[in-house]
């Protein structure tokens, strides 16, 4: 069952002289299995519009209806346990003596028997790829990268259908980036679940979603594949997003060389078009 | 999941009352409300309302705001109110029933007591209203100038409140934030009694208390980077300076006064 | 002996064999060696960018630079004086300017302009100036509109160009960004790099910036890489770039044509080396594409003559 959000309103400070429209009337679907990443400027709602996924918003109006459930309803202990949301820098709300007890904490809450939690814990720490050594250490003595690992771990360990990452890749260096989102990408494949990207950067959700969602001043102002969207990269321009360099490459390169494809994304595709270009006839001109 | 709670809020504007010197607006908020305490007559009573009145249209802050300072203080007024009412005992009974007497005497305390507690609110919500934080920081840090020579770290103590100022909307984004992470993964803050209640805050509070401590420790080394060593030979780019403004405000407000005494006086 | 002191003159800061090791609170677990020996000279004027991944010692190194932590072995040089003269420290602190990482975490003031103002209020300057130098800072780094503006008001960006304001107004010659530029989004980041890059030009200001994004590391003359606590690797950002596996195996990344020129290269293509950005990555393919064609056509067209 999908998320399916229809006609969004949301307003910050409703009734006070400091009211924002944050979200303006968002309507969307989105499928079981996809991986989606949701990209725009700060304030341009797309964590706000991801907050009312599992409740923690309620709609000023419009509705959000997640796996058949009211996400503006009161019961939302299923709907939060379903939805799995992982926020901007997750580390900083560890909090228990260990990473074992810190990773159980949402499940204690909603009572899940002992061997079961145990059990999930293990394989949380796994599929976030840190060894179970780490179990009984402190949140607060392991690495950066580790504790921001922990604390997805700390969602995924609720076996959510859904799971949202708001920049789970910020800060991080290069290395970990590639790490982190690698991870994501496994997860999504090998649990079949929807996993939803928030981020900043094009390049990042290039290379791991299947679908784009470009938010801007509160509304949806694309939304497609990968490739329908970067289409239009002289839009994406004025909103202020980068697109990928390689992408751009690719579009200058199609401008003054008949059949040359414009919609190339990584560096793999780039090289393999570019080779087909120059050794069509034959060999490399030179080696 | 955090109301926008008004500290310390400024409202922007550039009236008379915006003007006068932080030092002068403290002291003689102190003295009106001194005043307000010990006036006792109906004509005593007029004046403070009247000059509380005018003080807010010249302030130019639209009258809601200066109200809102009452509002959570509203359970206390009405229970100022109905201690007054029920206890007071008075001549003029106007309704009895086995161990409850309410009498007008009763009903004209409770209204003078609230009159003054609602009075000293928006005094005092006018003042902050009316200046900057960083103005009344250095207002006070002025003010307490004096008990540097008995040792009191006066520099220090108006650098406390000005980052505590600063660090305020920081730390109440935080907690918000925190409290949505932590409802993310199934934590529960509005059922359970008092005491599963407190409990569920100690996800919140960790995690808060040990960002406030590397936000110290961060602030602490970006201070020592821009040469920060405490307030010996330091300077301030705001002098404060008493201008016209400040004897005309305080010409009136001991005008003011000398009217009040002679009111009561001859009430 | 002359040239002696021109050298002295061009070097803004140096190091020699620096070290620092942080003392690790527990018996059981052994010191850390952040920076370990490390000798660098930075010039006058220039523009470096230090990348390198978490933990190698980036950010210990950047406070080995302005007497936050002073060295535990060999020395850091400022202007020509050693760091460790406490005569000197609130000079040192003057001349090499530093921005953090978390913007929030370096605003002391209540609103922009008194921000500003507090490292001149600590140096003791005349109000009057601190005024004149305040309002050119905010001037110069753009944000003389948010004046009175309260600080949790303003984007990620903009609280880093008031901390960088705050810098500006000291009149230092060196400005290190400790990462600064890690938690803004794309624009934010933007806004950091073309105030910087301005300061660089038109005041001539050092600039040292530890980050982890690798299309700011291509704007500087230099870029170095830390790995524990050492510099290992040292050169122009096409010196850098173009090694791709080894900047890779540092945990880094390279500017995506970059990374595509390497890989066609790799094929036996021998495009030139060092092509940092699209234009460059544009020309040399374009080139070579547009060449290939042409050679396609004459030996085609040679060949349908042979024909006839």
């Amino acid at each position: 069952m999908p998320i399916i959000v229809k006609d969004l309103v949301y307003t910050y400070l409703k009734d006070t002289p400091l009211k924002v429209d944050a979200l303006n009337g968002v309507n969307l679907v989105i499928g079981d299995g996809e991986f989606v990443g949701i990209i725009g400027q700060t304030g341009s709602g797309k964590t706000t519009l991801v907050q009312h996924f599992n409740g923690l918003l309620k709609p000023t109006s419009g509705s959000v209806n997640v796996n058949g459930m009211d996400a503006t309803g009161k019961n939302l202990k299923e709907l939060r346990r379903q939805v799995g949301l992982v926020f901007q820098y997750p580390e900083h709300q560890l909090f228990e003596e260990t990473v074992a007890k810190d990773i159980a904490f949402g499940m204690k809450k909603i009572g899940v028997t002992p061997e079961k939690i145990n059990e999930n814990i293990k394989w949380a720490i796994k599929t976030v790829g840190l060894s179970e050594d780490i179990l009984d250490k402190s949140p607060f003595e392991i690495s950066g990268g580790q504790k921001r690992r922990v604390a997805i771990a700390g969602v995924l360990v609720m076996e959510p259908k859904i799971l949202i990452l708001d920049e789970p890749a910020a800060g991080l260096d290069p290395s970990g980036r590639d790490d982190i989102l690698a991870n994501l990408s496994d997860m999504h494949r090998n649990l079949g679940i929807t996993v939803i990207l928030v981020s900043h950067s094009m390049e990042d959700i290039a290379k791991f979603a299947h679908r784009v969602i470009v938010m801007n001043d509160g509304s949806v102002q694309m939304d497609g594949s990968v490739r329908e969207v970067f289409r239009r990269s002289d839009e994406l321009e004025q909103l202020g997003l980068q697109p990928p360099q390689i992408n751009a490459l690719a579009r200058k390169l199609s401008r003054i060389i008949p059949g040359f494809n414009s919609e190339l994304i990584t560096v793999a595709e780039a090289k393999n078009e570019i080779v087909k270009f120059l050794a069509k006839g034959g060999e490399p001109l030179q080696r | 999941m955090i109301g926008n709670i008004t500290i310390g809020q400024y409202y922007p504007g550039s009236s008379i009352i915006h003007r006068v010197d932080p030092r002068v607006k403290i002291i003689l908020t102190l003295i009106f409300m001194i005043l307000v305490f010990v006036v006792s007559s109906p004509a005593g009573y007029a004046l403070v309302t009247l000059f509380t009145m005018i003080a807010v249209f010249y302030s130019e802050v639209p009258i809601r705001y200066a109200l809102k300072g009452l509002k959570p203080l509203l359970f206390i007024i009405i229970f100022v109110a109905l201690i007054n009412i029920l206890t007071v005992k008075g001549e003029t009974i106007l309704f009895e029933y086995s161990f409850i007497h309410i009498s007008l005497e009763g009903i004209l305390t409770a209204g003078k007591m609230c009159l003054r507690l609602i009075l000293l609110v928006i005094t005092a919500s006018l003042m902050t209203l009316t200046t900057t934080p960083i103005m009344l920081t250095d207002g006070i840090e002025k003010l307490l100038g004096p008990l540097k020579y008995i040792r009191v770290p006066t520099h220090e103590i108006a650098m406390m409140m000005t980052i505590a100022l600063r660090f305020i909307p920081t730390l109440m984004d935080e907690t918000d934030k925190i409290m949505k992470a932590q409802a993310a993964r199934g934590a529960d803050f509005d059922t359970g009694n008092i005491v599963q209640k407190a409990k569920s805050f100690v996800p919140v509070l960790v995690p808060l208390f040990i960002s406030a401590f590397r936000r110290a420790d961060e602030l602490a080394t970006a201070m020592e980077a821009r040469c920060y060593r405490g307030g010996e030979g330091r300077t301030r780019m705001k002098q404060l300076k008493l201008t016209k403004t400040d004897a005309v405000v305080s010409g009136f407000i001991l005008i003011f006064i000398a009217a009040v005494t002679t009111a009561e006086i001859i009430f | 002996m002359k040239e002696k002191i021109d050298e002295i003159n061009v070097i803004i800061i140096n190091t020699e064999d620096a070290a620092y090791t942080y003392k690790s609170q527990r018996p059981e677990l052994s010191d850390i060696k952040a920076v370990d020996g490390i000798n660098s000279v930075f010039r006058r004027g220039s523009f470096t960018a230090i990348i390198g991944r978490n933990g190698s010692g980036k950010s210990t190194f950047a406070k080995l630079l302005n007497a936050l932590l002073l060295p535990v072995r060999g020395l850091v040089y400022v202007d020509g004086i050693s760091t460790d003269s406490e005569k000197y420290l609130w000079d040192i602190r003057r001349i090499v300017g530093m921005i953090f990482q978390n913007p929030d975490n370096q605003i002391v003031g209540t609103t922009v302009e008194e921000d500003v103002a507090f490292g001149l209020e600590n140096l003791g300057v005349e109000p009057s100036e601190i005024r004149r130098r305040v309002d050119a800072a905010l001037c110069t780094t753009g944000i003389k509109e948010f004046m009175t503006t309260q600080p949790h008001h303003l984007s990620g960006g903009q609280k880093q160009k008031v901390a960088i304001a705050g810098i500006i107004a000291m009149k230092p010659e060196c400005i290190v960004l400790d990462e600064a530029t890690s938690m803004l989004d794309p624009i934010g980041r933007n806004e950091v790099m073309a105030v910087m890059r301005q300061l660089n030009r038109e005041e001539n200001i050092t600039v040292i910036h530890i980050t982890h994004h690798m299309d700011e590391a291509c704007f500087a003359d230099r870029v170095m890489i830390m790995d524990e606590g050492r510099m290992v690797m040292e050169g122009t950002p096409k010196e850098v770039f173009s090694q791709v596996r080894k900047v890779k195996s540092l945990g880094m990344d390279v500017p995506q044509v970059s990374e595509l020129m390497y890989e066609l290269n790799l094929e036996g293509f021998g495009f030139p080396e060092g092509i940092l950005d699209i234009d460059g990555a544009y020309d040399a393919i374009a080139k070579r594409i547009t060449a290939e064609n042409n050679r396609r056509e004459t030996s085609s067209g040679g060949h349908d003559a042979d024909n006839r």
